[in-house]
């Protein structure tokens, strides 16, 4: 004990000089709506008070944290039979957010983190959620080999953003449910900077989940489902002024007793002139789906025969503004055109055409079976006006509108009301 | 280079001051004091020191030696008040190190997570003075 005391009073002062740290606040404040859900016309606000926190000891002992308290709140609208509109009122939570709760550091050309983290892969289409886990990256010949194992299980269900199946979207509208989707994640890849030069950089990488849903929170109509993705992901500078990034992304698993495969590819130029802020980018996405006649929704509901619908674990690389598309069934194609003279201000302008891949479902609850063959979902455009005139303030406004196809299902009620789907977000964040 | 117009400093004390593990207040205070045209090139470290506790954000330094080692808020929050660089509302509302360590990280004086107490190396004083040299004289 003596011993102890003795190293500890030898130590302590060297560990406590070398000890250093920042932290602050944020308040990020979101207004935006309508969504709209059958007759009822949403507006919601998200706001976040976080506390953020970061330490160093040395190199192989840093600290990090990032912690939030989410209020979120809905205001709907409703259009009754006369089509007169009514007020539902206000219905609103609070819950926590930890993003990082993690120790990590680097010894030795190994880069680890330990603990509560944002993993994300490659590309970032299939996966960019919290877990809890373990991140090792190392150099191994020219390029960086990147593992990750961890776990979903203990992220608020409403901080979640894991929607794989319906046992999933039940559970985070489950009021018992605390914590959200547990899902086992492994993950393996290795970028190849610079193959060709300033051509090509190239990562390959597997990722896999494993659905460790209870047996008793499975939903009527709904299974486990497994799945790994094989990604290549590709970006270079095909000229000076040119630069590309493709993705592909091969997924394979199992639904139950049924096979759940898909795939995913995405391609996107962007037109960067020198000497400013400014671009232009045009992108193409393709994602397999599945027809109606095999499964009841876009979460598996009742799925029967093979399943060819790509379904990420996260909806992080979701599309379109006015409709939320998550990445399964989903056809885009995108016209981007950003003005920045400065890092302080940015209007941006894009047009993105939506379409589902076959003739079935996706993620919103506007595209229903209804009988039309069209995979036009709409086209869609949208404004944003992004300030930061202060390294501790910034806010946007986005507005968006989508001429809808006939794909599209709105209410009758409504419908008078929405010859176009409008939407309007406004986001105001301080530090501190 | 923008340090150039440091060159006519005394060599000894420069010599004296890159081979440390740490910055120490006075000389980099005395370099600030010495870039801006404040203290003329026969000015020594303490005066360095004594010209910075002089000044109106002076006193955010709190209890500063002129052989204590610098940190990232200390050395910034002088940096940018001597050279004018604006910050955001709480910096310039606030103008304490924390905040200043907050803007070196934003404005990219420093690489990586901005500590506001970490004790800055020779190296990385030289740099952030050199960064604020080339920024003032592009604004020219």
């Amino acid at each position: 004990m003596k011993k102890i005391l003795l190293i500890l009073m030898i130590y302590l002062p060297t560990l406590l000089s070398a000890y250093e740290h920042t932290g602050g606040v944020r308040l990020d404040l979101n207004a935006e709506g309508p969504d709209i859900y059958g007759t009822v016309a949403e507006f919601t606000t998200t706001d976040k008070l976080s506390l953020w926190y970061e330490s160093s000891l040395n190199d192989l002992f840093k600290f990090s944290f990032d912690g939030s308290l989410v209020y979120d709140a809905n205001a709907r609208i409703a259009a009754d039979f006369n089509q007169e509109l009514s007020y539902l009122g206000l219905d609103g939570e609070f819950y926590p957010e930890l993003n990082a709760l993690n120790m990590y550091g680097k010894y030795a050309g190994f880069n680890y983190r330990a603990g509560r983290q944002i993993f994300a892969d490659p590309s970032a289409l299939i996966i960019a959620h919290p877990l809890d886990g373990l991140a090792i990256s190392m150099r191994l010949g020219p390029g960086l080999l990147s593992t990750t194992l961890g776990y979903t299980g203990l992220v608020n269900s409403k901080a979640s953003d894991i929607t794989m199946t319906s046992s999933d979207v039940n559970l985070a509208s489950d009021s018992d449910s605390f914590f959200g989707p547990s899902r086992i994640i492994e993950s393996v890849s290795y970028t190849y900077p610079e193959i060709l030069g300033p051509y090509m950089t190239l990562t390959g990488g597997i990722t896999a989940q494993q659905d460790m849903i209870k047996d008793e929170k499975i939903s009527t109509g709904s299974d486990r489902l497994h799945t790994v993705y094989f990604q290549l992901d590709m970006e270079g500078f095909l000229l000076p002024v040119l630069m590309y990034d493709t993705s592909l992304v091969f997924q394979t698993g199992a639904l139950g007793d049924l096979t759940s495969n898909g795939y995913l590819g995405e391609f996107t130029l962007y037109f960067l002139p020198g000497g400013t802020n400014s671009f232009v980018s045009l992108g193409a996405l393709v994602s397999s789906g599945e027809k109606w006649e095999n499964r009841e929704d876009y979460y598996g509901q009742n799925a029967s025969g093979s399943q060819n619908q790509f379904i990420p674990i996260s909806n992080s690389g979701s599309r379109g503004y006015v409709l939320d598309l998550n990445l399964g069934n989903l056809t885009a194609i995108e016209l981007l055109v950003s003005l920045s003279g400065s890092n302080r201000f940015a209007f941006e302008l894009s047009t993105t055409t939506l379409l589902r891949t076959v003739n079935g479902p996706v993620s919103s609850s506007l595209i229903v079976d209804n009988g039309e063959d069209s995979l036009f979902i709409g086209q869609e455009a949208l404004m944003a006006f992004k300030f930061r005139p202060a390294s501790d303030f910034g806010a946007s406004i986005n507005l968006g509108v989508l001429v809808p196809g006939e794909a599209v299902t709105i209410n009758e009620e409504l419908e008078p009301f929405l010859p176009v789907l409008p939407k309007i977000g406004f986001d105001l964040s301080f530090s501190f | 280079m923008a340090l150039s117009s440091l060159t006519a400093q005394s060599n000894s004390v420069l010599d004296d001051f890159i081979v440390r593990d740490t910055a120490d207040a006075g000389t980099s205070l005395l370099l600030i004091a010495q870039a801006t045209g404040h203290l003329d090139d026969s000015a020594t470290v303490e005066d360095g020191l004594t010209w910075a506790l002089q000044q109106k954000w002076g006193k955010k330094l709190k209890n500063i030696s002129s052989s204590d080692s610098i940190t990232t808020g200390q050395f910034h929050l002088a940096l940018f008040q001597s050279f004018s660089i604006r910050g955001g509302i709480f910096y310039t509302l606030f103008g304490t190190p924390r905040y200043a360590a907050q803007e070196a990280g934003y404005q990219e004086y420093v690489i990586g997570t901005a500590y506001v107490n970490h004790k800055m190396t020779p190296d990385e004083v030289l740099s952030s003075l050199s960064l604020a040299l080339e920024r003032t004289e592009e604004e020219l």
